[in-house]
């Protein structure tokens, strides 16, 4: 089996090569090295294995199902020539600034509306910060402004605490207005 | 899930706590690191925009931090600027009204909805504490502090009468959980002596003045008006108490107790130089 040298990492011709990436189900996706490489741990690995990475027999990702996967190379695709986000905290109340998303990103999240949990999983092990941090903003998004009640409902949470244990957070809690 | 609530405001963070057990204890457990914390220092740019710098990253809610804000009149001209500013809002331990110094009393409800602190420290002048006491609502306090104090300057008495200060302190619609003591500091000899008369008329009455304060503390009382205080408990027939330090035998202070029918105790004690009221359950 022909191995080629992963070396020399920035290269455009490298980039332009395909990887077989193998996730935990066994599933085989072949992708551009210059797409794979959105993800910092795809990246390192590349960079790692140096001389001795076999393009053909695979990185393995055994924390990532096929479909997630499918769905995060979607994402890298279209930000593989992307600059790294800025992530911004107000000094005073300690909020993250929202990011402003693209179109092509707001359909992406309406579309994977229900794997927001699964994908920012992903892509904090993926270490893909434009994908975790723009989950995370999409999935406070959904519990800004929802009861508890909603917001167990919509991620199927169960109710655990009981009503002394609720009646003693809102009791600490003086700004908590639910 | 810190990566998501980081992206909320105080008030949705702590909600979030209502969610599951799971999410209680991961945002009880990071708190420092959310949207919750409190400003450990307050100050003013020269623009006029309130700024504060937080010197300890992990401070939980349920402690009690020592931040003390001092308003003076500049402060609050500079605040009026800013009255749309997000500020992180902490509740009230101890507030304490100076009066001594002109300010902008008018300010004060824009201000308190804005920001609430452990320690406060408003500076008036004794007009805009006629104007505060005479108004309570001007205090929108969301939770009750543990302490008031009210401090009296010699030179500058306020004009507010005996009964406009009882208004006050039991202005129905303050929240009057964990209020326990009200100091009023150089509040003149003749006005200290009718305001202790009157708690004592409204304890017999069974009002209810305990829900408000549990605890009057009168630190202005010189010996000759302590003695009309004592004159007043043996009229009352006041069961007294000499309270001595045990190694040294020397006299600490005089109590007097009485009891009412629901077992409430009106309680007076009185030192050397203050005179301290008690409206209490008595627990004994």
């Amino acid at each position: 089996m022909a191995t080629e040298s992963a070396n020399g990492v920035s290269s455009p011709e490298l980039n332009e090569r395909d990887v077989v990436i193998t996730t935990n189900d066994n599933r085989n996706f072949t992708v551009k090295i210059g797409v794979a490489r959105v993800s910092k741990t795809i990246n390192n690995m590349i960079q790692d294995l140096g001389e001795s990475l076999d393009l053909s027999s695979g990185i393995p990702l055994p924390n990532v199902d096929g479909p997630i996967f499918e769905k995060v190379l979607e994402w890298c695709e279209e930000h593989k020539n992307a600059p790294e986000i800025k992530v911004e905290q107000d000094p005073h109340t300690r909020e993250r600034k929202w990011f402003t998303m693209t179109e092509w990103e707001e359909e992406y999240f309406r579309k994977f509306l229900s794997h927001l949990w699964d994908l920012a999983m992903a892509a904090n092990y993926l270490e893909i910060p434009s994908l975790y941090y723009y989950t995370c903003q999409k999935l406070a998004e959904r519990i800004k402004g929802r009861t508890p009640e909603q917001i167990r409902e919509m991620f199927g949470i169960e109710d655990d605490l009981t009503e002394e244990e609720k009646a003693e957070i809102r009791r600490t809690n003086v700004w908590c207005t639910y | 899930m810190l990566e998501i609530l980081i992206f909320l405001d105080a008030n949705e963070t702590e909600k979030c706590q209502l969610v599951c057990k799971k999410w209680n204890r991961c945002i009880d457990s990071n708190r420092s690191r959310l949207p919750t914390g409190l400003p450990q220092a307050v100050d003013f740019d020269s623009d006029g925009k309130i700024s504060y710098t937080t010197k300890r990253q992990s401070l939980p809610r349920n402690k009690i931090s020592k931040l003390s804000l001092y308003l003076t009149a500049d402060m609050l001209t500079k605040f009026e600027k800013n009255t749309k500013c997000q500020l992180v809002k902490i509740r009230v331990k101890f507030l304490y009204v100076y009066i001594w110094e002109a300010s902008r009393i008018a300010l004060l409800p824009d201000f308190f909805k804005c920001f609430m602190v452990d320690y406060a420290t408003i500076s008036l002048s004794a007009p805009e504490t006629d104007f505060l006491i005479k108004r309570p609502k001007f205090v929108p306090i969301v939770e009750a502090p543990a302490k008031l104090t009210i401090t009296l300057r010699n030179k500058t008495q306020t004009g507010c009468s005996v009964e406009e200060i009882l208004d006050f302190v039991m202005y129905p619609n303050f929240p009057n959980l964990n209020r326990h003591a009200l100091e009023l500091q150089y509040l003149d000899q003749e006005k200290s002596m009718t305001l202790i008369e009157k708690i004592f008329e409204l304890f017999q009455q069974n009002e209810d003045i305990g829900r408000y304060f549990q605890r009057f503390d009168f630190q202005t009382l010189e010996w000759a008006n302590i003695n009309r205080v004592q004159a007043f408990a043996d009229a009352a027939q006041m069961e007294k108490t000499i309270i001595a330090d045990g190694e040294n035998e020397g006299f600490l202070f005089v109590r007097y107790n009485v009891t009412r029918a629901d077992n409430w105790i009106f309680q007076l004690e009185i030192t050397d130089d203050d005179v301290s009221v008690y409206v209490k359950p008595n627990n004994n």
